[in-house]
This record gives structure tokens, sequence and C-alpha cells, in this order.
């Protein structure tokens, strides 16, 4: 006989049928079904393959521990592996399918290694896969990662959207059982801000399983009047279907809410979010995470049909499902006994109970025969349990004919959430368990996680603890009255401890997930590897989805009981998040696709995209790269015109990118004379100067060109690339360094659109929307200040600089005029051929002036390097980098320096990063001259042309060396060069 | 000189159905002014009120401050430049203040769901009896960086630099869908 539908089941509504498959089968069972609960329903018994042996697996618990019934439910991009069926909610259309098993998980080819068994105890790959060596990478380790793993995730992306929210409260309360529930409903009337998650589709946890009564009125009136009240309160949040996952610093915890997995494709909103993950701050936390039933270690204790007897009883009670007609209960402690009861009461014979303990339950009155100092040694049966063999304590052995067994051998209290910030559980003798640590760190454990037994204690110490708790929180609290006035309950533990049936027959398993027996644990001890973390390595015991939950305590139990001492001793491994696996779509929330990352755009990109540019993708910022016009293919026939068209007319280029500071204050000039090491004290006002700016190790940080618009106000630009860290840099220099200055800046980078315009008929252009007198004499090279534009309807800030190397100047206006104004400058330019340039031209034209960007400013060369090394005062008291900068090293005249690189012969091209050898010596660190920063082909010039460093620098110009690509496989005959290859007088910036 | 059109454009995108949110209300706020005000480490926000109310008792506005002797001073009525310099003009030695109304946008989100909405963005608690009318705070929304104030019950405002504006335009919409 299987596991079959009986009448009741308080979580089920029998007028809302639900179909699913499983395994490709057409089945059905109820709304409030669980998976599990709809296939024990079914009778189906055999749900899934074991990890090592695939032995077949029924289902053990009724909740989060489930460490067998783990299915791959739904199809292409929803598919999710290894999902508990004990959480997995069913709805209509769902399909599920077991792992781990071919060609079905009744026929199982991978059974054969049941038969192996002798060779694959603990560790027994790490002594088998050991040579010949050679093998390892070829044959072994493709074949052990092949067998690896039970669920396989999909290929197809997941269609579903996620997100990531945080939650605020005074109150956090975990678990809404009755504890948790206890606790939320003082704290709620209390008018504190409440928050109750837990991980089930309703609020109940334990009380979801009672079939009876509840103080004075049944237990789901006594429930639905709580809940009631809790859903009544606008200050308590309810959070179902929550998993808390992890505690962190600050009380800030983790979790994630399955917001719609329970519900089918077609009902599913695509505008919310499947999953849910949350943080919460909460300024209190009770933990009523309740305590997980363990199961007992004896010969085979994995058959389908062994089940925990709480998940018994819950599958009975809660969804109406009985595990089959003659069932016995083996536990070490009364309250499974309940079980026993309940399953009497629904006219399921209990035929036997077997207590270890010689003095057993005397409140039990059933019918079912008990035998006391007794142990359950074997089971029977192929894909479900026939009979169990029961190990008297005279040594005699009895087969009784089961087709179900409930097994207790205690509760471990989830201790997780208290333990993740390093706190580690105590041992208790009096409940056979861990406890939650201490030390409270304003989280307080209340219910079944602090030993409580029976509902009207855990509602009582769920109250009491939130009184406490609200108490020191400043709100006055009445603790909840739940119970009315029967406050009957006195259910005692008296646990006797059993970790594992010493006369065990065959395969007695520790961990049912992977496979560990008590063997192996016994092994790993004689092998040395006795410390419960090493054990726990060497056998497997508590890893993957389950983490142990069902297999940890019982593995450190029977470490303790050879090695002679109590658990305590042994001690557990680190509790760490995640609880419970949580799902990577949700750790990635909405940072996928189009929102991986948050765009930047310039205040100049609509009208970018009106000019037809290419953009780039430049950290976050989109820039324009390029503006290819009709008839160019390649980008290099919209760069070299582009080029081209603003050495000989004029171009306009978005530069609004740059970072952009304004700096005030009495004393700015002395802080920038400090943080570049070039003069600025007494850059008059009107002037810009190119600064550089150095790292306290004496390298390069950066490079800029600041203005000074004003007395004590200066405008600093940087690279597009620094603009934060430049800012940064600034306000620790003015907040740690020098806070006796009088200096304060902010950022503008945003405020401005910012174009520069360059090119011999920049002026023609410029002077048409320019108010001021723009000629050479009135705003000469590196003048800078406000003009008026537009006739007065507009004021800018003008810069007469150059990047390009031509006549130049970059205008800025405020970014909701930038648009307006490049269209300006268009219309203006259009009968002088002006064209919009990229940042591909402007890399081009920098590149043929000589002009230094980060490719070069890598963070290794000094202003020395870069051909400035006259730049850096000797004059100035301290500059930042002023000391290191004099270092050896540094100043070692064979350092690479900047020089300009061309091909010997025209036709020839090379690579950025290229290295520079002389002739004729051989490829070699040793021979290594120094390698090409930046290239690119010059469309002036007709060939590739390049900025290097090399050893020797500017005296080596003229002289010829072999630019050597490792990766291309090339080596071609260069010429060192000046890398001004424009226009090396400079005539053109002032002109 | 010639007479070339002079327009000033909007970030936000033109997104007419932006606005049909039944229980969120997103934005753009168009008009109005943005200063960034740097005092000195004596500065005070009530000597700046002060200040305010001597030298540009027209401009009214509030104050928020991102962080410490800095406030945005945010107004409703438009500035020009010219008035701007004359404001800057009488500033004392203690303040300085820049013009960050291009630079630093802001949009209206409000409705019975907006706290659901910004929670899905930002770690500030904006429970009502926590973040008050006219309180602000710079924070993150996802990955951007913004300054949220509360202006009525279930009304906030989001200011956001002018380069991540639509960014955060299509993501507070998208953290709004489920509210449709």
């Amino acid at each position: 006989m299987t596991s079959f539908r009986i009448e009741g089941g308080t979580l089920i509504d029998r007028n809302d049928v639900r179909s699913f498959t499983f395994n490709g089968t057409k089945l059905s069972g109820f709304a409030g079904d669980t998976v599990a609960s709809a296939l024990l329903a079914n009778g189906k018994q055999v749900v899934g393959r074991s990890f090592k042996y695939h032995r077949p697996r029924g289902i053990l618990s009724a909740g989060a521990a489930e460490p067998n019934a783990l299915l791959t439910i739904g199809r292409d991009g929803r598919r999710d592996p290894n999902t508990r069926a004990t959480i997995a909610e069913l709805f209509d259309g769902l399909e599920a399918r077991s792992q781990n098993c071919w060609p079905n998980v009744d026929f199982d080819v991978g059974a054969v290694n049941g038969l192996l068994g002798p060779f694959l105890g603990a560790g027994f790959y790490y002594k088998t896969f050991m040579w010949p060596a050679a093998f390892w990478e070829k044959v072994y380790e493709p074949i052990i990662r092949k067998a690896a793993g039970l669920g396989r995730a999909g290929y197809d992306p997941d269609p579903a959207y996620y997100e990531k929210c945080w939650a605020h409260c005074d109150v956090l309360v975990i678990g809404a059982g009755p504890s948790g529930l206890a606790a939320a409903l003082t704290a709620g009337r209390s008018g504190a801000r409440v928050i109750i998650a837990d991980e089930g589709g309703q609020l109940g946890g334990g009380i979801l399983a009672e079939g009876g009564m509840i103080g004075d009125k049944p237990a789901d009136a006594t429930l639905a009047d709580i809940v009631g009240e809790l859903h009544a309160l606008p200050n308590v949040e309810i959070k179902t279907r929550t998993t808390i996952f992890g505690a962190y610093d600050d009380q800030v915890f983790g979790a994630v809410e399955r917001v719609q997995k329970h519900l089918p494709e077609s009902a599913i909103n695509p505008d919310r979010a499947m999953e849910r993950l949350w943080r919460i701050v909460a300024k209190h936390t009770i933990l009523a995470t309740g305590a997980e039933e363990r199961p007992i270690v004896f010969g085979g204790n994995d058959r389908p049909g062994v089940m925990m007897a709480g998940a018994m009883r819950t599958y009975l009670n809660a969804f109406g499902v009985a595990p089959g007609k003659r069932v016995a209960l083996f536990a070490n402690n009364n309250q499974a006994y309940q079980t026993a009861i309940d399953l009497e009461a629904r006219g399921i014979e209990v035929a036997a109970i077997i207590d270890p303990r010689t003095c057993p339950n005397t409140r039990y009155q059933g019918k079912a025969r008990h035998i006391a100092g007794a142990m359950v040694r074997d089971t029977d049966g192929r894909k479900g349990i026939k009979s169990i063999t029961v190990r008297h304590d005279d040594g005699r052995d009895e087969v009784i004919n089961v087709d179900a067994l409930a097994v207790s051998g205690g509760y471990s209290p989830i201790v997780h959430l208290a333990c993740h910030r390093g706190a580690k559980p105590v041992w208790s003798d009096q409940h056979a368990g861990f406890m939650p640590p201490e030390t409270s760190d304003g989280m307080t454990p209340a219910g079944a996680v602090a030993g409580n037994v029976g509902i009207a204690s855990c509602f009582d110490a769920g109250a009491k603890a939130a009184v406490a708790a609200l108490d020191a929180l400043g709100f006055s609290a009445q603790p909840a009255n739940l119970l009315g006035s029967d406050k009957s309950d006195d259910i005692r533990q008296d646990i006797v401890a059993l970790w594992s049936v010493p006369s065990s027959m065959g395969k007695a398993f520790v961990d049912y997930q992977n496979d560990v027996t008590a063997g192996d644990i016994n092994l790993a001890m004689r092998e040395g590897y006795d410390h419960v973390e090493l054990a726990k390595r060497y056998t497997t015991n508590g890893m993957a989805t389950d983490q142990g939950k069902t297999s940890n305590v019982n593995a450190i139990g029977i470490l303790a009981e050879n090695k002679g001492v109590s658990p305590g001793e042994i001690g557990t491994t680190t509790f760490r998040p995640f609880y419970t696996p949580v799902s990577f779509g949700a750790l990635v929330g909405a940072s996928k696709g189009f929102e991986f990352q948050p765009v930047r755009k310039s205040p100049l990109h609509g009208w970018a995209v009106r000019n037809g540019a290419k953009f780039v993708e430049t950290g976050l910022w989109y820039r324009s790269s390029w503006f290819p016009k009709d008839g160019e293919t390649f980008w290099r026939d919209s760069v070299d015109r582009e080029v081209l068209n603003v050495r000989s007319n004029v171009g306009i280029c978005d530069v609004s990118t740059l970072g952009k500071i304004e700096i005030f204050g009495a004393d700015a000039a002395e802080f920038l004379n400090r943080v570049y090491c070039n003069a600025f004290l007494k850059l008059p006002v009107g002037k810009a100067r190119y600064g550089i700016m150095l790292r306290e190790d004496g390298l390069v940080y950066d490079d800029g060109t600041t203005s000074c618009l004003a007395e004590n106000h200066y405008f600093m630009t940087t690279t597009t690339a620094l603009a934060a860290g430049v800012l940064t840099h600034l306000e620790f220099c003015a907040q740690v360094l020098w806070p006796d200055l009088d200096v304060r800046m902010a950022s503008a980078t945003d405020q401005w659109a910012q174009m520069a315009i360059a090119g011999p008929k920049t002026r023609d252009v410029l002077s048409q929307i320019i108010d001021d007198d723009i000629s050479n004499e009135a705003f000469p090279f590196l003048a800078a200040r406000e003009v008026s534009m537009f006739g007065g309807r507009l004021k800018g800030r003008l810069f007469r600089i150059s990047f390009s190397g031509e006549l130049a100047f970059e205008i800025a206006v405020p970014a909701g005029y930038g648009e307006s104004v490049a269209d300006a400058i268009m219309a203006a330019g259009k009968e002088h051929g002006i064209a919009p340039y990229g940042t591909e031209a402007l890399g081009v034209m920098r590149i043929e002036k000589g002009h230094v960007t980060h490719a070069e400013i890598n963070g290794t060369v000094t202003p020395a390097d870069l051909g400035m090394g006259r730049m850096v005062s000797v004059k100035k008291d301290d500059f930042i980098g002023q000391v290191m900068n004099l270092r050896e090293g540094l100043v070692d005249p064979s350092r690479p320096a900047l020089v300009g690189i061309k091909p010997k012969s025209p036709s020839d091209k090379f690579a950025t990063g290229s290295h520079i050898l002389n002739v004729g010596d051989e490829v070699s660190l040793e021979n290594d001259q120094g390698y090409v920063t930046s290239m690119c082909h010059s469309p002036n010039l007709g060939h590739a042309i390049g900025l290097a460093l090399v050893k020797g620098g500017p005296e080596r110009y003229g002289e010829e060396v072999v630019i050597w690509n490792g990766l291309a496989g090339s080596a071609v005959a260069g010429i060192i060069c000046n890398p001004a290859f424009v226009d090396p007088e400079n005539e053109k910036l002032h002109a | 000189m010639r007479d070339f059109p002079l327009n000033i454009v909007s970030p936000f995108p033109a997104k007419p159905a932006a606005n049909g949110h039944a229980a969120v209300h997103i934005a753009p706020i168009g008009d109005g002014f943005v200063f960034h005000v740097l005092g000195n480490a004596g500065a005070t926000e009530g000597s700046l009120k002060k200040l305010i109310n001597d030298i540009a008792p027209e401009l009214g506005g509030a104050l928020c401050s991102p962080s410490p002797h800095q406030w945005f001073w945010i107004g409703s009525c438009e500035v020009s430049q010219d008035r701007f310099a004359e404001i800057l003009a009488k500033l004392p030695d203690g303040f300085a203040m820049t013009d960050q109304t291009h630079g630093r946008v802001r949009m209206a989100v409000s409705g019975v769901k907006v706290r659901d909405v910004l929670a899905k963005g930002t770690m500030i608690d904006l429970a009502p009896d926590v973040f008050a009318v006219g309180q602000s705070a710079m924070t993150q929304i996802g990955q951007i960086g913004a300054m949220i104030t509360r202006t009525d019950d279930d009304c906030f405002e989001i200011m956001v630099l002018r380069s991540f504006a639509v960014s955060l335009w299509d993501e507070l919409h998208h953290m709004a869908a489920e509210f449709k």
C-alpha cells in the first residue's frame, strides 16, 4: 500500500482541482496542496534518486529541510532545478520532473552504483583518482563533473522580472508559527512597526498541522482569529512565501519573497517581480524559526515510506493525505506521539510505537502496541517500505509489516540566523540539541527554537519575548493571550538522545542528499578527519542544497559518541547565509539586460542622434564616436573625413563628459598649487592653465585645465574617466590634509554642455553666435572667461584651449541650452563646411599632436616621462607627490619617455601594445626598449602613427627600431620621432 | 548677429503615457532653480536662510542639505543668469554658490504606492512618521545617486544628475509598472 488521500485537510480546497504532470504523467491535486502532498495523495512514493547510489527516495519532510524530493519544475526559461517539492505550491499546469535518474525514476540505470557501495565510501575519489596523474584532467575530472550535481539549469533566458527592495521595522518576527504569531500580535497591538515573515504560503507554522483544539477553540479557528487581527493592523506587514536567508551586520536581514512562483503561467503578471529580494532593517528581531525534526540513523532509513513524524502529521491534518494503512512510529521523544494519536483518530492503524527509552511516554492512551527499549534496525521493501525489523532490548529481532514508518529523533532548533554573525550555538543535554547563542545582539529567540514545546508554551514565549523587546524600544505592550481560558499544554519532551542505531543492518544514512552513511562518518574518524569541519568536507555531510538541516546534528552526535565526548565539545560547522537556496535571478534583481547598469547621456545626446552619431560606451557615458555620412560604410571613412575637415575647415565635438569642478574660497589658489605639480598660485583671472596632478607616489594621476574665472573662483576640468575620482581626491585633500585652507568645491559636470569647435575657420563660426571679441588679441590662447552669446540672450563660458592641436575654443553653456547652441553652431558653420566629429577623430588628432591621455598616463609615468618634466615646480614649498617624484628610480635618465613612432615604410601598420626593439636584437625582456601606447591612421600623413614610451626617449629621434607584435606575430621597421606629428611649433594654437 | 532659436531641452523623454499609473504618478519638474550653496565651517542653515531673506527674498524656495555645510537651494521660479550673478555678488565670504539648475534635474513621484516603488530603489526609510514632509536625504535609487525630498503626504521629489535622468526615469517606470 502507498500513501493516499483521505478526508479533511485544513489547507486544501477540494472544490479547486489542479492538474499537473509528474515525469509526464498527468495527475491532479487541490488548491493548497504542495507538490509533495499532491504526489503523496496520488500514491507517488518514489520521487527522486539519491546522489551517489541512485537509491529510490521518497518524501521525508514537509518543509524547507527536504533532502530527497528535489524536482525540476517548469520548462524552458522558467525551469527551476532542485526545487523542494515540500515547499513548491501546486498550480494548474505545473510540470515536475525527477532528477538524477535515467531513463526514469522508477528504473534508474545509475542504481548499479549501489553495488559499488564498498568502493564509494567517504573520500573515495581522493584515494581512487590519484594515478595516473595525466588522467585527472582528461578522464577523471570530466567524468566526475558530469556525474556531479542533481538538477540541471536550463540554457534559455528567464523571461521573469526580478527586483530588490528595502523594508524597515521596529520588530522583525521571523517565522509565523505560534511563537511568531504571538510576538507579532503583541508588537502589533503596541503600535510598533512590525514585519512578520514566513516561508510558507500561509501563516501558522506548526498550527497548520494541528488537527485538534488550541485552548478552548479549534486550531483553525484560533489561527483565523490571529491572522485576521494581524491583517487588520496597519502597522503590521505580513510577508508570506518569504524566507529570511541571512542575518547581517546592523540588524539587516536578507530575505527572498517568492512573489509569483506559485502561479500558473497564465496568471503571471509580467510587470510584477517573480521573486523579490528584500533587505530588511530591524531594530529588534524575534527569532521564531522553530525546530527541525531529526531523523534517526538506522538501516534502510531512506526507504520510501519512511517519513519524519511531524511531516506525516502535517500531511494528515493539513493536506488530508494518509501515509499508508499500517504505520509504525519510531521515536525517542514524547512530542512525536501526537502523530500516532492523529493517525488513529483518522482511522489509520498504528502497528507499533518503537521507543528506545525504557520509560516511555505514559500520556499515550491509544491502541498501538508500545515497544519500549527497542529500536528499528532495518527496513525492507523495494520501492516502498514493507516491513521493519525491530531489535528489542533483550536482543531479539522482530519483523513488523508496515507500509509507512514515522521517525522522530528529536528536534534541532533552527539557529542559523542567530549564528550568521559569528556566534556559536550552545549545546543543551536537556533538549538534546544546539540552542541559539546566549548573546542577543538585538535578537530574541522564542518558541521551539528556544526549547519551548507545545502550542501554549510557544504562544507564551513569543508574547513575552515581544514585550521585552518592545519595552527596550520604548513601546508599552501587554503579552497577547491567545489561548483564552484553557491553558492546558503540558507536553514534556523527556528526550533521550539517539543518533544512530548501533545494530543497524545495511546502509544507515546520516545525510540523505549526499548519501553519507554512519559508516562514512566512522571511516572519516578512523582516517583522522574527526574535527567537525574536516568530517564535513571529507564525507560531504551537510553540503549541497539542504546544508545538512536533517543530518548535521546526527553527524555531530555520532562523532561525539565515538569520541566519548558531549556533542557540545564537537561543536557545529559554521553557519553562513544562505539558509536555503536563493535563485540567481533574485540576487541579480533588475540589473540585467537594458538595466544592467545606468546610462549617462550627454546634454548633446539628442543633437548627436539627430546628426547620425555612432555611440561608444565610455564607462557609463554614451559618447559620440563618429558621424557617418551617406556612402561611408567603414568607420575609418568617417573618422578620416572628420579629421581632415577639422584640419582644413572646422568641426564641432561634444566634450560635455569631461569632469568639471567648481572651486571656491580664499585659499583656492593655494589649494590648487598644492594639488597640481605645476604652479597655479598666480594664475590670473581670465586665464586657463594645463595642470598635472601627481599621486603621493610621484606618478601622474590625472591632467586637465583649470581656469580662473574670478577672484577665488576656479573651474577645473578632468578626464572623463577620473571625474569622480579627482573630486574625491580634492575633497580628501581639503578635508583631511589641509582643513585649515578656505576652499570648497562642487561637481559641475552635468551643469554644462561643453563643445569643442576646432579648425582654421573656428572664429568665422563662433563670431556669429558670440557677442564678445574673440580675436587672437582679445581672446588669446589659454584665455578663459564668461562671454555673451546670441545678442545677450545667453551667457556661456569660453575657453581658448585645444586638444586637437588646431585653433580651437571650447564653449560651455547651461546643459539645457546645449542642443540649441550646437544646432546654432552647425547652422553658422554650414557655409564654412562644419561637420561634427566624434571621439575617434578626437583621438586621431590628439595623437597627431602628441597629446597624452590615460593611454599614456597609465599609472607608471612621471611628468618627465611624458616630456613635461619642466612643468614640475622646483620653487613650491609643497605639492602632492613632490617628495616621491624625486625618488632615484623616478629620475633615472634611462626611464622610458614619450616619443612618436611611425613605420619606416608608410604602407606598414602596427598595433597599440607592440614592443620596441633595437634592430638586430632578439626578442627578450632584456632587449625590450618600450612599447606603443597609442596608434592610429593619420589621414593627414597618410600612414600609421603612434605614441610610445621608449628608453632614451627624445634622444633617439630618427633612430630606426623594430616594432614587434608578439600576438600578431609581426615585426615592422619603425622610426622614432617627435610625438608632435602636426604643427610641432604650435602655430595653429596661437593663430 | 543671426537670430538663432534658443530653447531649453528637457533631459526627460517625452512620454505622455508616463503619467498613466493609477497608484503612482511620475512627472518631470521643468521649472524652477537649483543653486548649490557651499558654506565654510561656520555656516549654518539658519544663517543661510537669513542671508537668502536678505538678498533674494522674492525667490523663496527650500534648502536641502546633501552634506555638512552644503545646501541645495531649490525653488519653483525662473532665475535669469543676470539675477543669479547679482545674488552671487551679494554673497558674503562664508558662502559660495554655483548654479545647478541644468545639472540637477527633478521629478515628482506621488501616489498611494509611492513608498512601495521607492523602496525598490532606496534604503532610506520613507515611512510617514520617520521621514517627515520637508525632510530630504541623499541616497541611491538602484545604482543611481539621487536626493529624495518628501513634499507632501504621499509625494516625493527626486533630484538627480541630468546625465542619469533618463535611466532613473525608465527605472522608476519599471518599478511602478506593477501598480498600473
